[in-house]
């Protein structure tokens, strides 16, 4: 079948450029900061042996910090990071650099004190009792690396799971702490941060980087934006089994880069939720006025905000998420939703634009009565002369996408649409099926880059 | 990250750290490395370098004398240079006071300090690189012999 010309081409192969660009800032950097050691005279401690463990430490801490900041930086929801990559990877790369950084950081301790102790001749415990009571600064890096021990172990899935949220949080917020503690003996014991050279300068504004993401993006910005746009309950509307559409009505909203696909984290003023703020995706293209989200009751506050009232102040962090027609890349899309996934599917149905025959959705849920929101997206889907599927059943065992007749059949993604690897598909629904969706859509030859899923917490 | 891209940014990261390398060896700010013999009188082994300046200096206009610098505090204790000044050279110098008494100061003063004393008299300036892991005690060398320096008027 010959392709028609691809008008997301130039838009892909941007994206993927930006990707690369922005990918390689953490190895360049890192680079940077041990050849600021090396540029010092640094590289000679790897030429004797009796001075390697110096250097070792040197350079671990080095690699330790600059990751330490870069994680920071990815937790900081700083947009360019957010529209490249999206929240939640970015997340996953902040998650796997923990241990690592953590390991770092001991090496970098335990080459220092290996090295003070062989020339003082005293032994590794009464050196790091030396070492401690020599000065607050240094005292205070050994409590830095103490508390980042303590939130490494009870990151620990094992430790977590026994922790409430709100206290693992909090723990994990004391990074921070970590980070004030460790900051001053970087620069008053180190030679090659000492007073005059460049890599004071440059050290000194990493940080300043750093931490300014995550106060602007993370705690200002949404402070702002809430502020102006000034967001309020407008009505609820119930649209299905446990599940209602929240309107709110504010100002300006066209504004704040609230695109089909996108979600926030809502923080609804009203008793019992005001204290965290829940994400989720918007269920329709925002006016300037108006903004939807769609609700399923799945815990207690979202039980409390079935029955939210009318006039309820709302603070919003975001929008945040890839899930949007930025990141398309080609003309025939399919849409793929799995009961409250249906929510940001019915927005992007609405806005992403579509030839005749070149637009799919497909609602699975258990039941019809949790294809959520089903009919507003056949409206949509019909008028853009596409194709609506409705998969209901319980799940499949041989496709567990699909439901159990058709799973048991014998079919695939490449029964509904016959080539795949031509179409985007957006995918939101729970992470196994999704999973299954993933694992079906690759075997049927779809890259990597036209699977678009939308993870969230369920 | 696309492997040309991937490819790139190896050659980048390579690159930065090569850089590196060459400029802290093959400049001028050799550094020094104090040996680790715990007893003195074995003789130190191992080598150890002298401090070269980054640009020597021209000796000018100073009063010929006995200068004191300031004592500087530092974290080990204070420090204190006196520098002699003859026909408007550096012509010795030597501490007043320097950080001592537990274990790592006295091995780094014993043979830090005469290495600055004879740098200053070698390259009349105080632009040498900095002595590796001695870089409090040579800091604060400098200082304080800098302060003795502007006394004389020293301006080399």
């Amino acid at each position: 079948m010959a392709q028609t010309s691809n008008p997301y081409a130039l838009q892909t192969k941007r994206r993927m450029s930006a990707r690369d660009w922005a990918e390689s800032i953490i190895p360049v950097t890192t680079a940077i900061a041990v050849s600021l050691f090396f540029a010092d005279g640094g590289a000679q401690y790897f030429l004797s042996l009796d001075t390697v463990a110096y250097g070792v430490g040197v350079v671990a801490g080095l690699i330790g910090t600059n990751l330490f900041l870069v994680m920071l930086v990815l937790a900081a929801r700083v947009p360019a990071i957010d529209n490249l990559f999206g929240h939640d990877r970015a997340l996953g790369l902040h998650k796997q650099l923990g241990k690592p950084v953590l390991y770092l950081m001991l090496a970098h301790m335990a080459g220092l004190v290996i090295d003070y102790a062989s020339r003082s001749g005293l032994d590794l415990v009464a050196q790091s009792l030396v070492m401690i009571n020599t000065n607050t600064d240094m005292l205070m890096a050994w409590l830095a690396l103490g508390v980042m021990i303590a939130i490494v172990v009870t990151s620990l899935v094992a430790v977590r799971a026994r922790l409430s949220h709100r206290v693992w949080h909090l723990i994990h917020l004391s990074a921070y702490a970590a980070m004030i503690l460790g900051i001053f003996h970087q620069f008053s014991w180190s030679g090659m941060f000492r007073e005059g050279t460049v890599g004071r300068w440059y050290w000194l504004a990493l940080y300043l980087v750093a931490v300014g993401s995550i106060i602007g993006f993370r705690i200002l910005i949404p402070i702002v934006r809430s502020t102006r746009h000034r967001l309020v309950v407008d009505r609820v509307v119930v649209e299905g089994p446990a599940v209602v559409s929240i309107y709110m009505r504010g100002r300006g909203l066209d504004r704040v880069g609230f695109v089909a696909g996108k979600f926030a984290h809502w923080r609804f003023l009203a008793p019992h939720i005001w204290q965290e703020a829940h994400p989720f995706s918007i269920s329709a293209v925002p006016t300037a006025t108006t903004v939807r989200i769609t609700v399923r009751a799945l815990g207690d506050s979202t039980e409390i905000l079935q029955n939210v009232r009318p006039g309820t102040k709302v603070w919003f962090e975001g929008p945040y998420g890839i899930f949007t027609g930025d990141d398309r890349t080609t003309n025939r899309v399919a849409l793929i939703g799995s009961g409250i996934g249906l929510a940001p599917i019915r927005a992007l149905a609405e806005e992403l634009s579509a030839a005749p025959g070149e637009l799919v959705v497909i609602g699975r849920a258990s039941t019809d009565a949790e294809l959520f929101l089903m009919n507003e997206i056949t409206e949509i889907a019909i008028a853009k002369k596409g194709t609506v599927y409705e998969l209901t059943g319980k799940r499949g065992i041989r496709t567990p996408w699909l439901p159990y007749d058709e799973s048991e059949q014998g079919a695939s993604i490449t029964d509904i649409i016959s080539n795949p690897a031509d179409w985007d598909f957006y995918l939101c629904g729970p992470d196994l099926w999704m999973g299954a969706m993933e694992d079906d859509l690759r075997r049927a030859g779809v890259p990597q880059l036209r699977i678009h899923s939308e993870k969230f917490a369920w | 990250m696309r492997t040309p891209a991937a490819f790139l940014s190896g050659m980048a990261t390579m690159g930065v750290l090569a850089g590196g390398i060459v400029w802290g060896t093959g400049f001028a700010n050799q550094s020094a490395t104090p040996t680790d013999t715990g007893a003195a009188s074995n003789g130190g082994s191992g080598s150890t370098s002298k401090p070269t300046p980054s640009n020597p200096a021209t000796a000018s206009g100073a009063t010929d004398g006995t200068f004191d610098g300031d004592t500087v505090q530092t974290v080990y204790g204070p420090m204190q240079v006196e520098v002699v000044i003859k026909g408007g050279k550096i012509d010795s110098a030597t501490t007043l006071q320097h950080p001592g008494g537990d274990g790592t100061s006295d091995q780094i003063n014993s043979q830090v300090v005469p290495m600055l004393n004879g740098a200053i008299v070698q390259y009349q300036t105080l632009n040498f690189g900095n002595i590796s892991r001695a870089t409090i005690s040579t800091n604060s060398y400098k200082q304080s012999a800098q302060s003795a320096l502007d006394k004389a008027g020293f301006t080399g």
